[in-house]
């Protein structure tokens, strides 16, 4: 076996995906386990407008601003959310030649229960606030009404730690 | 006394929102799961069903369902869709199936408020 359909293999294992930008050109490579992690149509040319248009509209500039970099810093990744509702942390890195940018997209599946868990927690934070405000005339409920907000923000500093393995 | 129901899989969101809209005298009834909500849905008449997107752990889009459910069994009943879980097509979906509206979280109790309170003036 080639170590190119290894490590073609190796990347649908761990549900990545990589892609090879051309910055002179923008001709783009795909590996196949990118095509299948973002459900891009086979049957379309690698671009990268298509691949940005798999992501929320609202993230696509901030993607194509990684993937299409110019400076020779390292590697940067930010995480970034798909159409479809998944969660992916995007890599890239500008080769040697200056002209390459390798990037990488690898799925998180943890972060869209993060997303979901956060939400829900700032919801109630929120939402009790405005029950302390609403309710000012009534003081016997306000205690309750901080211990629900007290104890979201408590459970928001335990999914901060959890952040911390990415 | 117009009835809602609100659906949604964290307990401490359900105790918010039962208690600001029980403020208003309105009579509310709350569950954590897909299932339950089928229960109530089958026992109870709504004015107005609130539910999030997601109702469990596991990243589904249950809620989706459940507005399916509700405007095809009973087109009375409003449906307002309250979730972090916000992709175009997420939204575009739920519109399909019925949601008059799509919030997302957080979100300001008036603002919840407003719309739930517009859906329940008599038309």
């Amino acid at each position: 076996v080639s170590p190119l359909v290894l490590l073609e293999e190796a990347q649908k294992l761990v549900r990545m995906g990589s892609i090879c930008l051309r910055l002179d050109s923008d001709e783009v490579i795909y590996s196949d386990s990118l095509r299948e992690l973002l459900e891009l149509d086979p049957s379309e040319p690698p671009s990268v407008e298509a691949l940005a248009g798999r992501f929320r509209p609202e993230e696509r500039a901030r993607l194509l601003a990684l993937l299409r970099r110019r400076d020779g810093s390292g590697d940067r990744g930010a995480l970034f959310s798909t159409e479809t509702g998944k969660s992916v942390q995007v890599k890239s890195k500008l080769l040697d030649d200056r002209t390459t940018v390798l990037g990488t997209i690898l799925e998180v599946p943890g972060a869209a229960t993060l997303e979901h868990e956060l939400s829900n927690l700032l919801m109630v934070v929120q939402g009790n606030l405005d029950l302390i405000r609403l309710n000012a005339a009534k003081p016997e409920k306000i205690p309750v009404h901080v211990d629900l907000a007290t104890h979201a923000v408590e459970r928001l500093a335990q999914l901060s730690d959890r952040t911390r393995l990415w | 006394m117009s009835r809602i129901l609100i659906v949604d899989d964290e307990q401490a969101v359900l105790a918010t929102l039962r208690e600001f809209f029980g403020s208003y005298h309105l009579e509310v009834d709350c569950v954590d799961g897909l299932e339950k909500a089928y229960a109530m849905l089958r026992e109870n008449r709504y004015a107005a069903v609130l539910a999030d997107v997601q109702l469990s752990r596991l990243g589904d889009t249950e809620g989706l369902d459940l507005a399916g459910f509700v405007s095809e069994r009973y087109p009375e009943t409003a449906f307002v869709v309250l979730t972090a879980y916000g992709s175009n097509r997420v939204e575009r979906e739920a519109r399909e199936k019925g949601a008059s509206f799509f919030l997302h979280k957080p979100i300001r109790l008036e603002d919840i408020g407003q719309i739930v309170f517009g859906l329940l003036e008599p038309k």
